[in-house]
């Protein structure tokens, strides 16, 4: 059949349903992968607000613009959206929509299992922000420590709240993990084997990886809590056995790679975006990945420096203190090489750079006060102090949300068809610059100068109160940065000049299909041959043949060289996912108030996934 | 660093030590702080110079010279790195010594105030207090840490680092004060509602201020004189006072709140909430709830006469 | 055709472009907006799917009526539990009312209406919580232990020897009983009698199980050996005559 023939059966086969309720029954990777980029910036939107209002009750020493009681409940909220809504679920939701296109396969694997982690998030940032307005939102912090969040000292159902979101953001987190991995591994297109893949996709395989073993972590602590609260177990009560550390431990090794698993996705980012606008490829390939990978596996044994304070003996601390600080030294080389690249290459300053090197300028600030906070002495003086508070919004609105930003304007043509505007762009980068600097440049001091954190005010006679006025006003800049940068993204979504499908001349397959990608991504499968494959062969470019147009067939590939290995085929719209993820919210929502619910619930959810994996007549076109 | 030291009017940082302590630590940050300084100045001019540069050829080649650079800038940062890990270990080893005479100290932390409770042998010799300690320059002080319900920390930046109360597991520090002083401190982990009203000071003055100091506290409460302290302490063994707080020298035992023997010698109610004025105790005492909501003082109900004779009497406990 | 990609960092498409927002609105194919990406060969310029897609970004998402409606069940869901999550710390307590009770089941003449007043933490888990706590700090456990009893009467039960509603238990706290109950009026604040009170309900079961603690962070009341048999009560509780 003929280019035309092909492209009409494979826009039918791969299509999207219309109609009332093909909205629930969408299994489509871009689809979904922008509902999740929509909603998680809605909950960004959300935490953004709860940090104005936390400034805005900073501003003044004694005052009573928030009660102490809500402070507490913002202060807890901000965090638990920024690390359980926002910071992971958006680099989440760019590999969902991105990683296929980059890859260049048709689909995420596992499309089902996708649309059901988007709704189980969705349902996380309902119910915790419902309960924000019904007064009762956790208030024992992101970290929610015990005893504070025993049975005794946490009345009523905040803590429990917090569990139950802890379990639908980290499920969601999880299963989307998995299809990363998998389509990662997988799914590349023929000849990209692991040492051409681009470092995005290394970032991504790596984050995924560490959501893997970090997530049950935290399930675990979640989980204890509510049993200790529910059930009656003592396993955080040092009366009958059980050990407040234990908590710590748990949570915290969790809570150390979580925030790798925030900021590696940036790095990748960081790596697509140096490579387009300096006209170069990042230097020093396998020193990068080499660091992404060392990264991630010391990650994981570093978290004892969130407890330096609680009395561990002194040679296991400075086991930690070592651990802490040679992570900076991956994380250094990537530094270097990418000042290299910038070197080597031919600047070009438009917004998405700019963000890059708004990431320079503020990620090493942090990374240096984290060498700092790594100090077991330092740390003594330094931690629960607002000190520690700059230190890791430099590192993680530095090190993931300027990437971001910049990752957003890079792939919006992609994504929409649309540039967003230069100029605002521009304007954007600098007012959140200056905003950001302003907001929490201070914090540095006041820590140095006895503010701890979760203060819900200050005396006047401390002195405290120029810097904290200052970072308010900073707050308030920042603020206008983000919404001249959303206001830009969502006038341009209608507005914006129409993309052609490669406006910034970039080398990753993506920029090969067309602004946005058909339902399909792409009609004729990419071979490559090197890493920058746009950049070096677009005129003579392989391609792969023989998948049936008809069915929705994705070519699978080894996971070393990516030689084709089998076909498979991925399933139709189906509404399995969004029932599962409602019986699996209701599971969790009860299970605030009875331990029953998981026992009813997983039975129902058992009948669900049976309906799910319910294997399909292969001769009619169907769920696989 | 100290630029903004002179504005506040407590001593609250940790780059004002005071203390053996901290000052080990304030060193350190010194170092810490030159190096990483001098560390982002090269590193930020690289990146200028890498983006301002003239360039000629291919932007794609990979000279030799740049691997070298790279590796050895990497080199440095190890090099560097280590240096300052082993300056760390220097410094924790030398702030975490115990010496063996000094006093001894219990603090207890509850929601949201500190229970201090000098250690002796003999009983009678204990001092019981709140929200405060007296110690003595130059001598070693070792604070014995508990906690009575949820995780606290103990912090006097002026003095040392910090030092988590965690209910099942005692721990200790020891504080050596360099100068005379006054050094506030705060609770440094959060513990409920009122953490940010958790503040406690430490006196320190001279050996023979803190030997006097000590008999004046090991003194039951100053019996009332006047007319009005007289009906005062009989307001407050009505009222319902010696259920919660202890006077010594009177029927009141309460084990719960702070001891009042001595509290007009404290600088303020409320572990910081009120300064220790007439007028703020009688708010604390009718309205406790205003100054510190969600804190376990009751509002209790007097009339005008009865708490101006309670103040009073409060007010005479020197 | 344009020459988008002639030039490195090309911009849009000039047709396009000035049809805007027109363009998205198109059903079906126009040659004449195909962009050169076709230039590239493994390129997919395909401008139908393209519009197509336009299309899908306007949709707003899922019905917006089952939307709401799955909003609404969430929110009734969860306003259940406003009370009981409430934490106001500057609450006034009612009057007490210290006559009008009745603390026994017998009375001359005709039974009189009692008006019952509620307790105004009934519910509220923050109240029952405070009220463990004082539980605790006013040594009520020397007398009743966690709720079993020993020199006074267990409060677990369901045996209200001077009747279990809110007010009896307030003014039983407040007046004293005979055969060893103090007399806490003048030393209790009538707030704290009243987290008191709400307590106390909880420990038989009075109370909303979802405001009530799961567990003391305190060491547990325990059954020595888990194989001996229920053992009866060791004294008869006390009947008023």
């Amino acid at each position: 059949m003929n280019e035309l023939e092909e492209r009409a059966l494979l826009e039918k086969t791969w299509a999207n349903e219309s109609g009332p309720f093909a909205w629930f029954r969408q299994v489509d990777h871009r689809s979904i992968g922008r509902r999740f980029l929509f909603t998680a910036f809605v909950w960004f939107a959300c935490g953004g607000v709860l940090a104005a209002l936390m400034r805005i009750q900073l501003a003044r020493p004694n005052n009573a613009f928030l009660s102490a009681d809500r402070y507490d409940q913002i202060f807890t909220l901000h965090g638990i959206t920024m690390m359980f809504l926002f910071g992971v679920p958006v680099m989440e939701a760019l590999a969902v929509y991105v990683l296929p296109l980059m890859l260049g396969t048709r689909a995420l694997a596992f499309p089902r299992a996708n649309a059901y982690a988007y709704y189980l998030f969705l349902f996380a940032g309902i119910m915790v922000y419902t309960a924000l307005l019904l007064g009762m939102a956790p208030d024992t912090g992101w970290f929610s420590y015990v005893p504070l969040a025993s049975p005794m000292f946490g009345p009523g159902k905040r803590v429990d709240i917090w569990a139950e979101l802890v379990n639908f953001t980290e499920i969601s987190a999880l299963v989307v993990a998995i299809e990363v991995v998998v389509t990662i591994l997988k799914q590349r297109a023929p000849g990209m084997s692991i040492h051409r893949m681009p470092l995005y996709v290394w970032s991504m395989l790596v984050t995924a990886m560490m959501i893997l073993f970090a997530m049950p972590s935290v399930m675990v602590a979640s989980n204890f809590i509510g049993l200790d609260r529910l059930v009656g177990t003592h396993l955080f009560n040092p009366a009958e056995g059980g050990d407040v550390l234990l908590w710590q431990h748990l949570f915290w090794f969790f809570g150390h790679p979580e925030v790798y698993i925030i900021f590696i996705p940036g790095l990748g980012i960081v790596s697509s975006i140096t490579a387009v606008f300096c006209r170069r490829p990042v230097f020093g390939y396998t020193a990068m990945v080499l660091s992404l990978v060392a990264t991630a596996f010391m990650g994981f044994g570093l978290w004892v420096h969130h407890m330096f304070a609680t009395g561990l003996p002194q040679s296991g601390e400075s086991f930690f203190t070592a651990a802490s600080m040679m992570i900076a030294i991956p994380s250094g080389v990537q530094i270097f090489c990418w000042i290299a690249t910038i070197w080597l290459g031919r600047p070009s300053y438009r917004p998405p750079f700019l963000f890059v090197l708004g990431f320079l300028a503020i990620f090493v600030i942090g990374g240096l006060t984290g060498v700092m906070v790594a100090s077991v002495p330092l740390d003594l003086q330094l931690h629960d102090t607002f000190f520690v508070v700059a230190h890791f919004h430099y590192v993680l609105i530095g090190g993931a949300v300027f990437p971001l930003l910049g990752g957003i304007f890079y792939w919006f043509p992609k994504m929409t068809g649309r540039l967003m505007n230069e100029r605002l762009g521009h304007l954007s980068f600098w007012l959140t610059f200056v905003g950001f600097n302003l907001t929490f440049f201070p914090m540095h001091k006041l820590g140095l100068a006895g503010m701890p954190r979760r203060v819900y005010t200050y005396l006047p006679e401390t002195g405290w109160t120029t810097l904290n006025v200052l970072s308010t006003i900073g707050a308030g800049i920042l603020s206008l940065g983000m919404l001249v940068y959303f206001g830009n993204a969502l006038w341009s979504m209608r507005r914006g000049r129409a993309a052609g499908s490669n406006p910034w001349d970039a080398d990753t397959l993506e920029w090969s299909t067309s602004s946005p990608p058909p339902v399909y991504n792409f009609q004729h499968l990419p071979v490559v041959t090197s890493r920058e494959p746009l950049w070096h062969e677009p005129d003579q470019a392989p391609i792969v043949t023989g998948l049936a147009p008809d069915k929705r067939e994705v070519l699978i590939t080894r996971v070393l060289d990516a030689a084709p290995d089998h076909r498979y085929t991925y399933p139709h719209p189906t509404v399995w996912p969004f029932a599962s993820a409602v019986i699996t919210g209701m599971m969790l929502v009860a299970g605030l108030f009875t331990p029953w619910a998981f026992a009813i619930g997983m039975a129902l959810l058992a009948i669900f996934l049976t309906g799910w994996f319910w294997p399909s007549n292969p001769k009619k076109e169907g769920d696989a | 660093m100290t630029f903004f030291a002179h504005l506040a009017f407590v001593h609250q940082s940790a780059l004002d030590p005071a203390g053996e302590h901290a000052r080990a630590i304030a060193r350190l940050w010194d170092v810490f702080l030159g190096i990483t300084t001098v560390i982002y100045v090269l590193v930020m001019i690289a990146l200028v110079v890498g983006l301002l540069r003239k360039r000629e050829g291919d932007a794609s080649r990979n000279p030799r010279s740049t691997y070298v650079i790279v590796s050895i800038a990497g080199g440095l940062t190890v090099v560097i790195l280590f240096g300052l890990l082993i300056a760390s270990i220097f410094t924790g080893r030398a702030i975490a010594e115990r010496p063996k005479n000094a006093i001894g100290i219990t603090l207890r932390g509850k929601q949201w105030w500190w229970q201090v409770e000098y250690e002796a042998a003999h009983p009678s010799n204990r001092i019981l207090s709140a929200n405060e300690l007296t110690i003595p320059v130059g001598v070693p002080v070792t604070l014995h840490l508990h906690s009575s319900d949820v995780i606290h920390s103990f912090w006097v930046p002026g003095l040392h680092g910090k030092r988590d109360l965690i209910p099942g597991h005692d721990g200790s520090i020891t504080l050596l004060a360099e100068k005379p002083g006054v050094y506030r401190g705060q609770c440094a982990e959060f513990c409920g509602v009122q953490h940010a009203k958790m503040a406690l000071w430490v006196n320190a003055v001279s050996p023979s201020d803190y030997a006097r100091w000590a008999d004046a506290e090991r003194t039951p409460a100053r019996a009332p004189q006047t007319e009005a302290e007289i009906a005062g302490q009989q307001v407050f063994l009505r009222a319902p006072c010696p259920l919660c707080h202890a006077i010594r020298g009177t029927d009141a035992s309460g084990s719960t709140a702070p001891d009042l023997t001595h509290l007009a010698t404290r600088r303020s109610l409320g572990a910081g909430a009120l300064p220790n004025t007439r007028e703020a105790l009688g708010g604390w005492i009718v309205d406790a709830q205003r100054a510190k909501p969600g804190c376990q003082m009751p509002s209790i109900n007097l009339r005008p006469d009865e708490l101006s004779a309670l103040v009073d009497y409060l007010g005479s406990l020197r | 055709m344009t020459s988008s990609d002639a030039l490195p960092f090309a911009e849009a498409d000039e047709y396009a472009s000035r049809r805007k927002g027109l363009a998205l609105k198109r059903r079906g194919p126009c040659p004449l907006a195909m962009t050169s990406s076709d230039a590239l060969p493994i390129a997919e310029a395909d401008e139908y799917a393209n519009r197509r897609e336009g299309l899908a970004l306007k949709r707003r998402g899922p019905c917006p009526l089952a939307m709401r409606r799955v909003a609404v069940l969430l929110l009734v869901f969860l306003a259940l539990g406003c009370k009981r999550e409430q934490r106001q710390y500057r609450q006034p307590p009612p009057p007490t009312p210290v006559k009008d009770l009745r603390l026994g089941r017998l009375s001359p003449g005709p039974t009189p209406k009692i008006v019952g007043i509620r307790n105004p933490y009934q519910g509220n888990a923050l109240a029952i919580s405070e009220g463990k706590r004082l539980f605790g700090a006013y040594n009520c456990v020397g007398c009743h232990a966690n709720g079993g009893g020993g020199m006074g009467p267990p409060l677990m039960d369901e045996k209200w020897i001077y009747g279990s509603e809110p007010q009896n238990i307030f003014a039983t706290i407040v007046q004293g009983r005979p055969n060893g109950m103090p007399a806490f009026g003048d030393k209790i604040p009538d707030t704290q009698v009243w987290q008191l009170v709400a307590y106390v309900q909880s420990l038989s079961g009075n109370e909303s199980a979802l405001a009530t603690n799961g567990r003391p962070d305190q060491m547990q009341v325990h059954r020595q050996d888990q194989s001996l048999p229920e053992l009866p009560p060791r004294a008869a509780p006390a009947v008023h005559p």
